[in-house]
């Protein structure tokens, strides 16, 4: 596990990844996602807080006040915020953000792993820009259920577990379905998402169910 | 000579407060967990995955109280992946209360050296030099970072619900024992017993 060191984002006054105020940030505190520097250093993925103005309540009341974003390691600068869907209140444990870099710096994925599921998203560089990849959609948790129909009750949930780019044309993802049938079943799903004729697909490469 | 340990793993570890029958509620003060954190997303428009929902829409909730008897009137019927072998599956006692009974959810590592829902745990805090008894009782958590209300609070941590409490640091040490166990239980002193019976390693 790979935690970088404070002084990269902003001035340090605390430890491991929690950065304390400085006038070089745009908002504090700061954390970097844990491995979500790019390989060059250049980019990393990091929790910020959100500015006041753009800080609003959930749905069960509590205030948003952080969020993910892209950020420019070098000048300090954040470059996007990952979505607005990702954003959490900081009293809370979720969503928790890791992520996955391609090779040369220009695609990045991001997972947020909420209580119940795992979502993601992924940009890409053009130019000076970091663009939004329209990756299809897909829920594992529902891919598992709709397959193991004999499995009555639909409670569970799903996690993301594996994220990899290979190469700029294709991203490698595995995720586990979990039932809470009265039987124990897990499901690993094997699928990527990989480029087209400039359009992003999902593919399912495999599927393995374990009961017990 | 006591049990060797299967597999031992040091983790942080956030709260699960599924199988407790006041995990969800209609009214989040009552609720041991935010509503939002059973839906897919944690949001209202994600399907509702973490209790019973009537013909399993994953929209309309069952009520204790209402649609069915239940402890705690008002709220869901939050589910777990260690169930009772025979009890209704709309009856609250059938999953792991994680406000009564240490529960773990179990690590992938652990799973793969064939530890099973049910099996013996030992749970130790390095912080507060606590040693507890607990089982496998849930799913859904590949790192093993995770346990109930219950078995943190037995580990001396002073957290009331699941809502925003975790142990951030990696204090939790976990060592499962596979084979162990299988029976259902519904009292952590019920579960003490059948684990002291196993003579499991609980020496740090």
């Amino acid at each position: 596990m790979k935690l970088y060191s404070a002084h990269v984002l902003c001035t340090a006054t605390t430890t491991a990844v929690v950065f304390a105020t400085s006038s070089a940030c745009a908002s504090d505190p700061k954390e970097l996602v844990e491995d979500s520097g790019s390989p060059s250093g250049q980019y990393a993925l990091a929790v910020l807080a959100l500015d006041k103005e753009e800080r609003k309540r959930d749905e069960a009341g509590r205030l948003e006040d952080q969020s993910l974003f892209l950020v420019d390691m070098r000048s300090k600068r954040k470059l996007v915020e990952i979505s607005e869907s990702f954003r959490r209140p900081s009293s809370s444990p979720y969503p928790r953000y890791e992520a996955a870099w391609s090779v040369d710096d220009l695609h990045v994925a991001a997972v947020a792993r909420f209580r119940r599921n795992s979502a993601i998203l992924a940009y890409e560089k053009e130019g000076e820009t970091w663009k939004r990849i329209a990756l299809p959609t897909f829920d594992a948790f529902d891919y598992a259920r709709l397959r193991l129909t004999a499995e009555p009750g639909a409670t569970g949930q799903s996690e993301i577990t594996k994220v990899e780019w290979k190469g700029n044309m294709s991203l490698a993802v595995r995720a586990v379905a979990y039932l809470k049938s009265p039987r124990v079943v897990e499901m690993q799903i094997n699928y990527s998402y990989f480029r087209t004729n400039g359009k992003w697909r999902l593919k399912i490469e495999s599927s393995k169910v374990e009961s017990e | 000579m006591p049990r060797q340990t299967t597999l031992e793993i040091t983790v942080p570890m956030t709260i699960d407060v599924d199988g407790a029958p006041n995990a969800y509620c209609r009214h989040n003060a009552d609720a041991l967990d935010f509503e939002l954190n059973a839906h897919e997303g944690a949001t209202k428009d994600g399907a509702i995955v973490g209790y019973l929902t009537k013909n399993d829409d994953g929209r309309t909730p069952i009520v204790q109280g209402e649609d069915v008897d239940g402890p705690a009137k008002g709220c869901f019927i939050s589910t777990t992946a260690f169930q009772h072998p025979t009890r209704d599956r709309l009856d609250t006692r059938k999953y792991c209360n994680a406000a009564e009974i240490n529960y773990v959810v179990r690590a992938k590592t652990a799973h793969d050296k064939g530890v099973r829902v049910g099996d013996f745990v030992v749970a130790h805090s390095k912080k507060h030099n606590k040693t507890v008894f607990g089982v496998v009782g849930d799913t859904g958590n590949s790192k093993g970072s995770e346990g109930s209300l219950a078995l943190a609070q037995n580990l001396g941590y002073p957290f009331k619900d699941g809502k925003n409490d975790t142990v951030d640091t990696p204090d939790i040490v976990i060592r499962y024992f596979a084979n162990t166990n299988s029976q259902f239980f519904d009292s952590q002193e019920e579960l003490d017993a059948a684990a002291k019976e196993a003579d499991l390693d609980t020496e740090f």
